[in-house]
């Protein structure tokens, strides 16, 4: 119920991006519709909006320090990487409901007249895991580079950055060998190849360390050094 | 203060192996290659046989219920892979080399770039990825990637180009798709009879469509007679050709050059564009627009200045010509 709770504070608190994101594209629709915006370009509010994502990603975080409502969280009796999890939580559901949202209103350009609309292919399951991991890794990742900065006193930015890296590279060096230990599992066939697979042990990989990362995030969370 | 230097030594330290390894190693193929594994348990049994081949010598290849790899090589002669040595039969003639690849099996034949084989596949999954002279498949599924030459037969089967550009394609009951994931280029020629086609990002399609269900994006150039069927064109960037005869076509005009005749035909236009020109000549066709200007038996529709001529002639069935920029 507190999870639920800190999820609607989210909303509160960041909300006001989200919306602002919907009134630009409901914007760019009208000046469309107008013919002030040329219609090859339906899918730029989209790329903005990844952008903005991207940026979102850690700003709540950051938002929460400035307030001070970091305090006020960390005295409920909640593990950090709950309150994470709500963060990422929110990103994601958030992000989906603006994807449906765009999705709804250039579906004549996404689709056309007429076309057929294949919501699962073949390959669905594959897509959904991507779609649905890669976005949660890259959270999680950026999360555990701006915990880390807070190690230091100066240069956080570049300490952030910096941190993300080293982290990629360890992950890409980590996952092949986790993936190894799923290798008994069946994997998924991709379509119009001979003979490739993507291994499930690999996304299997890729969501132990996420979650692993996530611990780490919380007990960053939990243990923030005072500097 | 320990803490704090002692993630800077850690961070510092692992900095210099993180360079070591990529100039060592490859993490980042060690990554992908766990991401998609390739079956290789099959081909770790497989029988490899080296056939003497020279430049100019004809190869017949032909598949049947297998699955056939064909694969350029930069060695000068023919190296053939299966799983077994009787899963090929190699017959030397006068013409060329007749390669049979027998029911039930997998093979990958790796050929020298001047080598143009002739392939006829039935029942067979074909992956190809050199240069051919001919292909010939019935029931089957043919994959081509980076085809460049070679005239393509197909029937009753399903057929993928990927950055291919065969002289001709002649399809028949089939479903053909193509794509060009580089910088288009090249052209296209299709005859296709009761086919579906998709076709995308290609710089030109030509030929004929007989009661084929076509369909048409990021194309730079069209000229096709289409007969029957249906047809859409959409986001097309330059020259439009068509010929229609009964067919019920959808197109999108922008501001590209377009030359369109119809007999008989139920055709929807939208234009893209309230700049654009679009001159039309019927006799006996039923008309809806929503276009100002657009109306009578017989009319002429110009509006801009810098539009490209855009012409279109209907002889009987229906034309619906509308801007979506005004209301119906």
């Amino acid at each position: 119920m507190i999870s639920w709770k800190l999820y609607l504070h989210e909303w509160r608190e960041n909300g006001f991006y989200w919306l602002l994101m919907i009134v630009g594209t409901i914007a760019v629709k009208v000046l469309m519709n107008f013919g002030l915006f040329p219609e090859e370009l339906f899918s730029f509010p989209l790329i903005l909006s990844i952008f903005a994502y991207g940026i979102l990603c850690t700003s709540p975080l950051a938002k929460e320090r400035k307030n001070n409502t970091i305090y006020i969280k960390k005295s409920l009796p909640v593990p950090g990487y709950v309150h994470l999890l709500v963060k990422i939580g929110w990103l994601m559901s958030s992000y989906v409901l603006y994807l449906v949202f765009w999705c709804a209103l250039y579906f004549r350009f996404i689709v056309g007249e007429g076309d057929t609309v294949f919501l699962f292919s073949d390959t669905g399951i594959l897509e959904a895991a991507f779609f649905l991991l890669a976005p949660f890794f890259g959270i999680v990742l950026m999360q555990f580079s701006y915990l880390i900065a807070n190690y230091v006193a100066k240069f956080r930015s570049a300490f952030s950055f910096w941190a993300f890296v080293l982290t990629f590279y360890l992950v890409i060096r980590i996952v092949p060998l986790v993936a190894k230990v799923f290798e008994f599992l069946p994997d998924f066939a991709i379509a119009g190849t001979s003979g490739s697979y993507v291994s499930s042990g690999f996304i299997l990989a890729v969501l132990a360390v996420s979650v692993a990362l996530l611990f780490i995030n919380g007990k960053l969370w939990d243990n923030e050094p005072a500097i | 203060m320990i803490k704090r230097f002692g993630l800077i030594a850690v961070m510092l330290v692992l900095t210099a192996v993180m360079i070591l390894d990529f100039k060592i190693n490859e993490p980042f193929l060690r990554f992908f290659e766990s991401m998609v594994e390739v079956d290789l348990s099959a081909r770790s049994e497989m029988q490899t046989q080296t056939i003497e081949i020279e430049e100019g010598e004809r190869l017949f290849i032909e598949v049947d219920e297998s699955r056939l790899n064909l694969e350029p090589t930069k060695k000068k002669s023919l190296t053939v892979t299966a799983q077994s040595e009787d899963a090929v039969s190699v017959v030397r003639s006068e013409d060329g080399i007749v390669l049979k690849v027998l029911e039930g099996s997998v093979a990958t034949v790796s050929l020298p770039e001047a080598i143009l084989p002739q392939v006829t596949a039935y029942g067979a999954s074909v992956y190809v990825s050199v240069n051919v002279a001919e292909i010939d498949a019935r029931s089957s599924y043919l994959s081509l990637t980076d085809v460049k030459t070679g005239k393509i037969k197909a029937a009753d089967s399903y057929v993928q180009l990927t950055n291919s550009t065969p002289e001709i394609i002649e399809t028949t009951r089939c479903q053909l798709e193509i794509a060009q994931a580089e910088a288009k280029k090249d052209q296209i020629i299709l005859d296709a009879t009761e086919t579906v086609v998709n076709v995308s990002s290609v710089a030109l399609v030509k030929g004929n469509a007989q009661n084929s269900t076509v369909s048409l994006e990021y194309v730079d150039e069209v000229d096709l007679t289409v007969k029957g069927g249906t047809l859409r064109v959409r986001r097309t960037e330059n020259n439009l050709g068509l010929h229609l005869e009964g067919t019920n076509a959808y197109l999108e005009l922008g501001d590209h050059f377009s030359r369109i005749t119809a007999e008989e035909s139920e055709v929807t236009i939208k234009m893209l564009r309230t700049d654009a020109e679009l001159l039309v000549e019927t006799t006996g066709t039923e008309i809806s627009t929503n276009v100002v200007g657009a109306e009578g038996p017989n009319f002429s529709y110009v509006r801009g200045k810098d539009a490209k001529e855009q012409t279109l002639k209907t002889q009987g069935g229906i034309l619906r010509l509308y801007s979506p920029f005004v209301s119906m």
